[in-house]
């Protein structure tokens, strides 16, 4: 990570927008900012850790007053914002964080190949910042020197957390992370898989005796298909000989006989009926006959006497008279007591009507006569009829019968009882064996069905094949990762003892006479005497050994970035930003430190008042790429007299306070 | 600088680099999978599975630890 510009606008003493551009190249890694205490100095290195992480350095107590506030301008700011362009990896990234209010906003852009910034989504723009440069390491790169290292003390500093953060132990320590995750995921797969070859042992078992099933199913369908077909050819040989046998013609027969029998009995009733109506009908016949013709005879003599004149009172009487005398009646039967009484009785009433009455009663009898008469004769010629019919009936029904009973023969009751035994046996059997057949059918169809699902696939072979790569994946990153982990154990104390052995060196250059010892066991280091008895230690004895560690980290992770395919890769390499790293060192030692930071980053921007860059001036120009001054600039006030201060760089002297602005704030001048 | 220091050159690093085990050469490689993925490249399980696998192909389980 190289810093390339700063920016602020509204940030703590900086009202206007300024620009501190830094040098970034090989030859001159180092950028200078002089200002005299309250110029401003922390609050620009606190713009870099709060512009890159939100965060600033514990010195700066009144972080919650970021923003520019001056009772002369009326307030705050209209206001506040750090740009910080910076490149890494290749790439030119934009930060920038806003502050409205409490309310911080944060900006990450990418330089595209046009010179544009392509802006990282909001959500994401601190996440992929902290991946650039984590906020806990930014404290490692951006440190205020006399503060250093957030206010740690010498006890308390361990090798440890920071061999992690800033070595490539952290990376390390992610991928044995991201190894057993793999794994993790892995044994998984082969569980899985495990699961499934049980499962898929199962699902064999389950075949196996579907496919066992099947086969006996097969069999025992053959053996009951065979039975029905037997059974069925048994049942049509009986029935035929049971239809040769002709029972049922027979029963048929002898229920047509009886039926015709009936019928004949009822035609023979209707004869004899109507045979006896006849006879009837023939008695009366006679009767009226008779009745008839005496009417007539009757009517013939009364017209005849009539017409000559004759009219006999009692006309019949004669006739009456006669017919009592012969004792017969006209028809010539002998006259019955009841007959005689009768005549009797005309006898004494003859005579005594009228003779047109008795004619016109004569005509009137003889028309009752002959409509009777008539009425008598439909009545016999029904009877005739239904005679004549029932006789013809009479003769078909016997000739029917006497047919069918010509056709009649007998037969053996129990050889055809003996058949029809035979053909409900093998009904029965055929009946059965459908039965057996329809289960064997479902029996069969639900172990196609089992068959058919727990078939073994090819997908057991290839299970087998990927479980055994994925356990040997397994093994091997097992190995990898207890090599891994054995070496990263070692070089955390190869790593601490590299970093002790470079401070040594860098003690060495000094005249502080303490020796310094690691504690690789709690990778604690500390100043120790000839004998390893810790020891006390001045302020600029503790900034040297602060400075001296943080170089010393530095150079190591400059070392380890420009390491292809490593294993410690730093997570970030920033420059060194310090403010006032010199304060407490004398002289001797400030130059030695300087060669120290110089030596240990390709990039370095220092912060610093008058008194400790006077001193080292000589050596340091040489690496200057960027020099900057900060001017204080103090509100006019007539009443008070301000100390002009000056500052001569290069022969040149530049003012480090103004009297002359309407409102305190800190211009950034650009003295290289 | 003193010749301890000079141990802690790109030299003496790279040199170190040469004498590491292949399971170590594997676990080098895997942290640049890693950290390629921490710095925003999508690489999902299944892929980060194969390029493991690229990785470790040179690791000898040795006969016993074989699976068959």
């Amino acid at each position: 990570m190289k810093l390339i510009s700063l920016t602020t606008r509204g940030w703590r003493r900086f009202l206007d927008e300024s620009t501190i551009d830094f040098s970034h190249t090989s030859d001159k890694p180092v950028t200078l900012i002089h200002g005299e205490n309250g110029a401003g100095k922390t609050a620009l290195l606190n713009a870099i850790l709060w512009c890159t992480t939100g965060r600033t350095t514990p010195r700066l107590k009144n972080e919650t007053n970021l923003r520019y506030y001056s009772t002369e301008l009326g307030g705050l700011s209209d206001e506040c914002y750090v740009t910080l362009i910076f490149e890494h990896e290749d790439i030119v990234w934009c930060a920038r964080r806003t502050l409205d209010g409490k309310k911080e906003d944060f900006q990450l852009g990418k330089q595209n190949a046009a010179g544009d910034y392509e802006w990282v989504s909001s959500g994401l723009a601190q996440k992929e910042m902290n991946l650039i440069l984590p906020p806990r390491m930014a404290t490692y790169f951006f440190f205020d020197g006399e503060g250093f290292n957030q206010g740690q003390t010498h006890s308390e500093r361990s090798f440890g957390e920071s061999v992690k953060n800033i070595l490539g132990f952290e990376f390390a320590r992610q991928t044995l992370d991201e190894i057993e995750r793999i794994q993790g995921v892995l044994n998984r797969e082969i569980n899985k898989i495990n699961k499934r070859a049980q499962e898929n042992s199962k699902d064999a078992k389950e075949y196996d005796n579907a496919v066992q099933q099947l086969e006996k199913i097969d069999v025992s369908f053959k053996i009951f298909a065979t039975k029905a077909k037997e059974a069925q050819a048994e049942i049509d040989v009986l029935q035929v000989e049971i239809d040769a046998y002709g029972h049922d013609a027979i029963q048929q027969r002898e229920t047509d006989i009886r039926v015709a029998q009936e019928q004949l009995r009822e035609k023979e009733i209707a004869l004899s009926g109507a045979q006896e109506g006849l006879r009837g009908m023939v008695r009366s016949y006679a009767a009226l006959a008779f009745s008839l013709d005496l009417a007539k005879k009757g009517r013939e003599i009364l017209k005849n006497k009539r017409q000559s004149g004759q009219y006999p009172a009692k006309f019949q009487r004669p006739l009456i008279r006669e017919l009592l005398d012969l004792g017969e009646c006209i028809c010539g039967s002998p006259l019955s007591e009841n007959q005689r009484k009768i005549l009797e009785q005309k006898l004494d009433v003859a005579g005594t009507e009228l003779e047109a009455d008795r004619i016109a009663s004569a005509d009137r009898k003889a028309t009752l006569n002959l409509d009777q008469f008539s009425e008598f004769q439909r009545e016999h010629d029904g009877y005739k009829k239904t005679i004549d019919e029932s006789l013809g009936a009479i003769k078909t029904i016997k000739a029917e019968i006497s047919r069918l009973e010509s056709e009649q023969t007998s037969f053996n009751e129990n050889e055809f009882n003996a058949l029809k035994e035979a053909l409900k046996q093998q009904k029965d059997k055929r009946d059965n064996a459908h039965v057996e057949l329809a289960s064997l059918k479902t029996n069969r169809t639900a172990y196609e069905s089992i068959r058919n699902r727990r078939k073994p696939t090819n997908l057991s072979a290839g299970d087998e094949a990927r479980r055994n790569r994925l356990e040997t994946l397994v093994k091997k990153l097992e190995k990898v990762k207890t090599a891994a982990e054995q070496y990263l154990d070692k070089t955390v104390s190869v790593t601490a003892n590299q970093i002790a052995s470079l401070m040594r060196h860098d003690l060495r250059r000094t005249d502080i006479s303490h020796h310094i010892h690691v504690d690789i066991e709690t990778l604690k280091f500390a100043y120790v005497d000839k004998n390893g008895k810790e020891v006390g230690e001045s302020t600029g004895e503790e900034l040297f050994l602060n400075l001296s560690f943080a170089s010393a980290l530095s150079k190591i992770a400059a070392i380890r970035s420009k390491i292809e395919n490593g294993i410690l890769i730093p997570g970030a390499v920033g420059p060194l930003v310090i403010d006032a790293p010199f304060g407490d060192l004398d002289p001797t030692n400030a130059r030695i430190v300087y060669e120290v930071l110089k030596e240990s980053t390709d990039q370095l921007v220092l912060l610093l008042s008058r008194s400790h860059w006077q001193p080292l001036d000589d050596v340091m120009r040489p690496s200057l790429g960027s020099e900057y001054l900060l001017v204080r600039q103090h509100a006019q006030s007539a009443d008070e007299e301000l100390e002009l201060k000056e500052i001569e760089i290069e022969g040149k002297v530049y003012p480090l306070v103004s009297h002359d602005f309407d409102y305190p704030t800190t211009l950034i001048e650009r003295i290289k | 600088m003193r010749e301890e220091v000079e141990l802690f050159t790109l030299e003496a690093a790279k040199q170190e680099q040469d004498e590491w085990s292949v399971e170590l050469r594997a676990f080098a490689g895997m942290v640049g999978k890693v950290r390629r993925k921490y710095f925003g490249m999508s690489i999902n399980d299944e892929q980060m599975e194969k390029l493991f696998e690229e990785l470790v192909q040179d690791v000898d389980l040795g006969a016993d630890d074989e699976v068959n």
